[in-house]
């Protein structure tokens, strides 16, 4: 075949896919993701559970898998309740201290999600859950394991489906709080290693096995959602800041159900 | 009938991409089938067919994943060009240029995807997703072809057999 029909084809390829991309960033592709993902969900859900057998003896899936999954989520739910406490402990002080009335939040409710997929692309870490806005999910809501930490936020919403973006994915940045030492920093996925805080101060005595939770700054989290514990600080005597790697809490390879916090709408800023 | 086969054949493989392929990373890669089975149909069967098939697989698998739909395609069209000029002999099916196709392929897939990503606005970790992504998918995705490509080979040369002693026999 000539070398210019093939040119003449890929420049063709190239208009259609600059149209499609276009079109799907403007979600007027929307109903028809809509569409494909729930014509193939059946099919999907039995695909993925034969790759999900097959593929347990090569991840280490042993006996005993249930049980340790059933203490991981109970070790998630203590973590979380700890946080709890914690947070109120320090609200009842600032109260105490500063006089101020706390505005009142809404009791938080959750809306339970099905995990049916995952983003297979090797850069992003992404799940599909199979709630959408005909739920009321909508975008920038929070994304819960079942111990109720933090594992990501809804970044596509659909009608029927949504994308969940997690805390390791390079492109989730989330304002986060040291709690034993109240040292604030943006937590940071990143590609193939533990989630990073950063613009922590020198100064601040941030240790192994500190908890780290949402601090609500900005506004597009809750604060005092647990994220993970401090397993490593990194950084040298000159660095203005240093870094702590985080281990998140919610074991995001070993999701299967997952709640999405509906009562907290994150603040839009304007342009957004 | 044929064609309608392999529209499905791509369809479904679109589809084993997008719901199995995550579950199963060799070397933290995930291998990635429908570029996979594109290089193999290509030197296989030819371009004509690639030309059809490609840009329903891969259109269909931007509408299963969260990728913006198109984006595939732009990173799989260019495997027709590093295909060379196999229509001109028809007779030489070579697993040697699959390998290319699939390696060269890969890489060119994965940097243009990484460019519309930055284009949108989202962070690429370029170094880090070369050294610890995409070049172990070269060799993972390498390693996987002759499994695609000698049954495709083998169903491509049973048609035609079939279908020159229908031609004999008539």
């Amino acid at each position: 075949m000539a070398i210019s029909a093939r040119m003449v084809w890929l420049l063709m390829m190239v208009v259609i896919s600059a149209i499609g991309i276009s079109l799907s960033q403007q979600r007027l592709l929307d109903p028809l993701e809509n569409s494909a993902l729930s014509i193939t969900s059946p099919l999907q859900g039995v695909i993925r559970n034969a790759a999900e057998n097959i593929s347990d003896p090569f991840d280490g899936g042993s006996a005993g898998g249930a049980e340790a999954q059933a203490l991981r989520v109970e070790n998630e739910r203590l973590l979380v309740e700890l946080a709890r406490l914690r947070e109120q402990l320090a609200t009842e002080a600032d109260l105490a201290e500063l006089g101020k009335i706390v505005e009142e939040r809404p009791e938080d409710t959750f809306l339970s999600a099905k995990i049916i997929g995952i983003d297979p692309k090797d850069i992003r870490e992404a799940i599909a859950i199979d709630r959408g806005t005909k739920d009321g999910i909508q975008e920038g809501m929070m994304v819960v394991g079942e111990g109720s930490a933090l594992a990501g936020t809804i970044t596509r919403a659909l009608d029927n489906y949504s994308w969940v973006t997690l805390v390791t994915d390079p492109n989730s940045h989330i304002n986060a709080v040291v709690q034993e030492s109240d040292t604030k920093g943006v937590l940071s996925g990143r590609l193939g290693a533990l989630p990073i805080l950063e613009l922590l101060p020198q100064g601040a005595p941030v240790k192994p096995g500190d908890l780290v939770v949402t601090s609500g700054l900005g506004g597009t989290f809750p604060s005092g959602l647990v994220i993970g514990r401090v397993v490593g600080v990194e950084g040298q005597l000159q660095d203005p800041f240093k870094r702590a790697r985080v281990e998140p809490t919610a074991k995001l390879e070993e999701l299967d159900t997952v709640l999405v916090l509906t009562s907290f709408v994150p603040a839009k800023v304007e342009g957004q | 009938m044929i064609y309608s086969a392999a529209i499905l054949f791509f369809l479904l493989t679109a589809l084993v991409q997008a719901s199995a392929m995550p579950y199963f990373s060799p070397l933290g890669a995930t291998p990635n089938i429908l570029l996979i089975v594109s290089a193999c149909w290509i030197a296989v069967s030819g371009q004509r067919q690639a030309m059809t098939l490609l840009p329903i697989g891969a259109i269909f698998y931007d509408l299963l994943t969260a990728n913006p739909t198109g984006s595939s395609l732009i990173g799989i069209a260019p495997l027709l060009l590093l295909s060379g000029k196999q229509d001109d002999d028809p007779s030489t099916v070579r697993l040697l240029p699959a390998f290319v196709m699939v390696s060269a392929g890969t890489l060119v897939y994965h940097i243009s995807d990484g460019l519309i990503m930055t284009a949108l606005g989202q962070e690429v970790p370029w170094l880090r997703a070369l050294t610890e992504r995409w070049l172990p998918e070269m060799l993972v995705n390498a390693v996987i072809t002759p499994i695609i490509f000698l049954p495709l080979l083998w169903i491509s040369l049973t048609f035609q057999r079939r279908n020159a002693s229908i031609s004999w026999n008539t």
